[in-house]
Formats: C-alpha cells, structure tokens, sequence
C-alpha cells in the first residue's frame, strides 16, 4: 500500500489483517464496542466471501428453521448480518437477541462463519474456540473509564485459539495503533491479576444474617471475608518487615562511636555550620535570637574537634535516614489497612441502623418487612417500600410494570425511549422520600427510562413496535423484561401466603412473559 | 484422585486443559454413592449447556437445572444452578444440602468480579461445612493464598492442582499499520521509534514557529 496512504488510518483495515491472516481462519476478530462490530462486518463484506454455493446453502438452511421458530429474527435492524451471514461473515454482541445469538453460534460451530466481529461477551459464555483471535484494540470502557484489558481479560479471549486437533499453535494478533502506540499493552500468561476479596455488604445479606446465622457466624463472616483475611496478611507482611528494619536501625546506631551528638563530633560540627550559615542570611540576622544562638554555636565549635575518619559515621547517617523513610512508609500503610480492617464491621453497623431506621427490624428480630426483603436480591429497600406502601397495588397494573422495569436499571448515554403516557410520579416521589430519609443513593436504584417499554409489553404490543419506540437493541429489551419478571417471581416468593400481592405479581409475569421474551425449553 | 479421598480441590487452569473433565469425573463419581452434586456456574449459557451436557452423560432423570429463568427437575441428584441461586440456598434451604456432598464452582475466579464477587465468597463462607467444594479456575497466581483462605474459614484442607501448559500454545503477534507481523519486541522497538519521530516532529514545529 502506498505509505502517504496508509497514514490517513492510523489503524490497519480489517480487509487487510484478514489478508495477512487467512491461512487462520476460522478467527474471531474481538472489538470493543457494539457498533464496531457491525461496521468492520460491513467493511469485509464489501470485498469478501469466503462461502461456496453449497455452505450458503446449508446457511440458508439452518437461517430458515430458525426464522421459522423466530419470525421476526432479523428484523428490520439486522438485515445486514442476514447478508453477511451468507458470506461466511457474523457479529455477536450483547444487543442481538437470543434467538440472533444462538443462530450466529450455530453457523459457526457448523463452521460456516470465518470471520465472528465479536466483543467480550463472546468469550465469557460458552467455549468456542477458533484459529486464531484478533484483537481490533486492547482498549475497554469498564463503566468508569477506558483502559487496557487486564492479562486475565485477554487470556480470556486470546485463549479461544487454537482448536485441539486442528491448530499447533492458536495465533493471535493485535493491532497497533498509530495515534497511542504508548497505550499499546503487552499480555504475559505468568503475570495474572491476583484474585482480591470483592464481598459487599448488602441490606439482604444482613437480613439473612440475622435470620439465619448466629453471632458467631456473623463474626466469622465480617473477619474472615477474603479481603480481611488478604488484608490481615497483607499487615502481618508489614509488620514482620517493620520489625526488620527496627533491628537493622538498632545495628547501624551501633556503628558511631561514644563523641556523636556532642560538638566534639564532625557530623555535629557540619550540621552546627550549617545552622549557622542559615543564622547568618539577610532575613534572620538581626533577630536577638539568631545573635544569641549564634553566640552559642561560637562557643561550642571551640570545643576540640575528635581525629578520625568521618566519612564512614557520614554513610551511616544516610543509611538511618532511609531506614526510618522506609519504615514511615509502612506505617503510613499500616494506618491505611488498619482502617479497612474495621470497614466491614462499620458497614455492617451502618446498614443495621438504616435497616432499624426503616422498620425492615427490631434489634436481631425481622419484623415484616425484613422479612419479606430476605428473599428480594436486587434493590431489596426499594421493592419492599414499593409493596408495603402500597404503591405497586394502588397504580394501574401497566404503570406498576412500568415501575418496576426501572428497578436496579442504569441507562446507558445515548439510550431513547420514546416517554409514553404513564406518570410515574408517585415512584418518583417515593425514591426522594427514602433518599431523604438517609437510604444511600446506591440502595434506591431506579430509573423512569425503559417504564413505557414494560408498559406497551404489559399491554400486548409486538416486540417490534418495542423496537420502534426506542433505541434499545433487541438483547438489552429482552433482559430488562427478564430481569423484571425474575423480580417478579421474587415478589411472589417474598409475599408467601399474602394472595394479594401473589395474585398480583403472578398476573404482571404472565403478561409479560410471552413471546420474544419468553424462555423456549432447551 | 484427591476429590476421591475426599478433600476440597482447587484447580486453576487455562481452558481446554481438561478441568471439564475433573468435574465430570467427580460428578460421576459422586452418582455411585448415591450423593448429590450441585454445579454453579457464573452464565445462565454456561448452566444450560451444563445441564445438557450432564443429561446427555448420565441421563435426563439424573440432572436438573435451576436459573432464574427456568426450573427443571429440582429433584436430581446432579443439580446444575448459578451461583447465585445457590448462594440463597446456603441461607434459606440448608437441609436441601443434606444429601449433597460436593459442590462445584466453575469459573471461580469470579470472586474477583467487582459486581458479583461477594456472591461467590458468600457461598464459600457459607455452604453447609459437609460440602466438599471443588473449584475450577482460569491461572491465577494467588491461588495457594486462596486456598489457605478456603482452609481458615471452613476448616477443611483445600489440595490445590495447577496446570499452566495450555492444549494448544498461543503465540502472540502485533500488527502494525503497514501489514507487517511483529513479535512482541519488534513492536515495542516500532512503539518506540514513533514516540521518537512523534518528538522530532514536535521539535520541528517548535522551530518553524
């Protein structure tokens, strides 16, 4: 390619790397990004086609047994992966719906895909493994910031090539990026993240501490966790080293002879110099002060000066000062994981006291509400208030779907949805209630974003007309309607014998769960 | 062999080495004694692959499978479910662990997940102290530390097998704009020389300014 050319992308095309690589297909071309796995798609279907009439046949085939099962599969949004499908070319990624995904990792283990734009998510599921992987970039946005993938993120992914009796080595290849060739990352198998304690403590887990477990077992749980037990090491670890270096300063003390500190010592008399020259500037020299001290100095540099060699006793002196920098330093992170140690127990306390606060219990006793929240895993707070309010049974059933659509639901930047006419203003009144009354923002997650979703659903609309009314793909659609009839079913098991609200969740589920968003056997 | 004498086993190996294996052993195993086994695992693709490949090795009657989607054969003796599902048990339905005798974390390496970590370590902490846990990881170097860990909060000694050799090696290349293939010194020694021309041509500028 011509140079001047080439520097227009700072990046290699897809066309090209697939060139280069062709000897090692199948691959899986990893990209970060759902977009990107469709345009680079696009891209390599405008000059290949890896497929002969008969794998597009046996293509067609298995497209039309699952479109029979699945009429609107593609719908309109995916017409391009039906053509690219017929090329020996797929994307995969979280927005598809299951039934799309499926029939992509149909293809492909039938070996009729050659080239799968995928992200992450491919490679956390089930183990498919190819030729080779190909990485578009090493960059990921990890719902906080963009950074490289960690080795075992890579590992994770790189390690799908090389399919077991076909391939001597699983290939991989990443691409560099001209513009940040300093955020290029280098992956080692030996150099993996150790795995750290992540436990949290959540108003569920504490409830079902109290129901379940004795005050041993709590014990146990808040100083045994694994980020204590690390943490409890970590400090012995730092402990053992203090005391080695209080032994190594105790050994170097020994080193000076019985004139250090006094004005008879050389080390004494420079730092006395010293002093004196700062006594001696502009600014201090008129305070009395500085003249009496100055005096003072005078008379102790006239006490006789001890013969011997200094310089050894001067490399002392700069060895104890690193000594003691090293050991503030682990005390500093002593300090630092000495506070973290107790944040468990102090979590705990916190979440008891709101927990009391709110009536969810009575010392170690669950009253109703606690006990209801013990079988509620996501939001938990918000839910029980949501029932015990009486709010949920109050509204409409649709606007209730719509409410509980938004439970636990963070919308993403650029996510649309068309607002339907359902108010949803009492939930949005009960979440400042509870935000007022000190519940952490963390504990009333909801947002009012995908409630006209849930409502039309509720109503009997098509999964297409969802498609129309907002931006959401497919796959996220179709969890946010899992995720709300999983609530359900949990509103359901927490009511126990209350045929009210049993009755009730048990109607919102059966509506929604049909159709598209129904789970078919296996 | 280990599981056979009735310790709790960690492995952490690459995919492909044969973990599935371990646990199918296991699970096998654990049928002739007329015990059950329960199987987590992190994805509900995971589990329901599981439970068909379970069904499929010691018949559908055998194996059942719990999600939050779906409830098959709650019954059997090899139980496939995730880990969250059967971190709920640990606290609500103990005496439904009686009969069990190991359980299986797949992908536990999980622990770490900033989300849902604590699931995992609850269900540690947690399962009934009868249960034998045999726990299938990516390579992870703490994994002894892990293991000292699983000893210290359930009283029960944690063999530990590794495995770093994968089925088929990875060998890993860098693609630069021109379409040249470079090992992972090249590319750093090309990183480099674009960092110095990236200079060169800031001092350029500087001068013409």
């Amino acid at each position: 390619m011509n140079k001047a050319l080439a520097s227009l992308e700072p990046q290699i095309s897809c066309t090209e790397v697939i060139e280069i690589i062709q000897e090692h297909l199948p691959a899986l071309y990893f990209t970060f990004g759902r977009r990107r796995t469709e345009t680079l798609a696009d891209e390599l279907s405008r000059q290949w086609d890896f497929l002969n009439m008969e794998e597009k046949k046996q293509v067609r085939q298995l497209i039309c047994q699952a479109e029979e099962k699945n009429p609107g599969l593609f719908y309109l949004r995916r017409e391009n992966l039906r053509r690219f499908l017929y090329q020996g070319i797929g994307y995969h990624h979280a927005g598809l719906s299951p039934a799309l995904k499926d029939l992509v990792e149909r293809l492909y283990e039938s070996r009729l895909i050659y080239v799968l734009f995928c992200t992450e998510t491919f490679a956390v599921g089930v183990n498919f493994p190819a030729a080779s992987t190909v990485f578009d970039s090493c960059r990921k946005w990890d719902g906080r910031v963009f950074r490289n993938l960690h080795n075992r993120e890579f590992f994770q992914m790189a390690g799908r090539s090389g399919r077991r009796g076909y391939d001597e080595t699983g290939q991989v290849f990443v691409c560099l990026d001209q513009r940040f060739p300093e955020q290029t990352a280098f992956y080692e198998e030996d150099k993996m993240e150790p795995v750290q304690g992540r436990l949290m403590i959540t108003p569920n887990t504490v409830l079902n501490l109290l129901h379940w477990k004795n005050g041993a077992e709590i014990k146990t749980f808040l100083e045994k966790n694994l980020a204590t037990y690390q943490n409890n090491k970590e400090m012995r670890h730092i402990k053992q080293e203090i005391f080695k270096l209080e032994a190594e300063l105790v050994k170097q003390e020994g080193v000076f002879c019985a004139v250090r500190r006094t004005p008879a010592c050389q080390l004494e008399r420079l730092k006395l110099r010293q002093e004196l020259n700062y006594l001696s500037r502009r600014k201090n020299r008129h305070s009395l002060m500085a003249k009496e001290r100055k005096k003072e100095i005078f008379s102790l540099l006239k006490i006789e000066r001890q013969k011997c060699n200094d310089k050894k006793c001067r490399q002392n002196e700069k060895k104890i000062k690193k000594i003691n920098e090293k050991i503030s330093f682990f005390n500093r992170q002593a300090n630092y994981l000495s506070k973290n140690s107790r944040e468990y127990e102090q979590e705990f306390a916190q979440v008891l006291e709101l927990l009391q606060r709110l009536g969810f219990i009575k010392g170690r006793e669950l009253l109703p509400r606690g006990l209801f929240a013990l079988n509620i895993h996501v939001q938990e707070i918000l839910v029980t208030e949501l029932i015990f309010s009486g709010l949920l049974l109050e509204v409409p059933s649709a606007e209730a779907a719509a409410i509980l659509a938004g439970i636990d639901y963070q919308p993403g930047r650029d996510e649309r949805v068309v607002k339907g006419n359902i108010p949803l203003k009492q939930m949005t009144t009960l979440k400042n209630h509870l935000l007022n009354y000190g519940v952490p923002e963390h504990f009333c997650l909801w947002s009012p974003l995908p409630g006209p979703l849930a409502c039309a659903w509720y109503e009997g609309a098509s999964f297409a007309a969802l498609l129309q009314l907002s931006n959401l793909q497919e796959g996220d659609i179709f969890s946010l309607l899992r995720r709300e009839i999983d609530l359900l079913r949990q509103i359901e098991r927490a009511a126990g014998n209350d045929p009210v609200v049993t009755q009730f969740a048990q109607n919102l589920r059966y509506k929604l769960d049909r159709d598209e968003v129904a789970i078919t056997g296996l | 062999m280990a599981l056979k004498s009735g310790s709790s086993v960690i492995v952490a190996a690459p995919t492909g080495t044969g973990k599935t294996l371990i646990a199918e052993k296991l699970v096998a195993d654990v049928l002739t004694k007329e015990k059950g086994v329960i199987y987590t695992s992190p994805i509900k693709a995971l589990s329901n692959q599981k439970y068909r490949d379970f069904g499929a090795l010691f018949g559908r009657d055998k194996v059942g499978l719990i999600t939050g989607d779906l409830s098959i054969n709650e019954g059997a003796l090899v139980l496939v479910m995730t880990t969250e599902i059967f971190r709920n048990w640990c606290f609500t339905q103990p005496g439904e662990l009686q009969d069990v005798s190991h359980v299986v974390f797949d992908e536990m390496h999980y622990l770490d997940d900033l989300a849902r970590g604590t699931v995992w370590e609850e269900s540690v902490i947690f399962a009934p102290l009868h249960l034998k846990l045999l726990g299938l990881s990516a390579t992870i170097p703490n994994i002894y530390e892990i293991a000292a860990w699983i000893k210290e909060v359930r009283h029960d000694e944690v063999k530990v097998i590794i495995e770093k050799k994968r089925a088929v090696p990875l060998k890993t290349n860098w693609i630069n704009q021109q379409g040249n293939i470079l090992t992972a010194a090249e590319a750093q020694a090309e990183i480099k020389a674009q960092q110095e021309e990236r200079k060169e041509r800031y001092r350029e500028g500087k001068k013409n300014e």
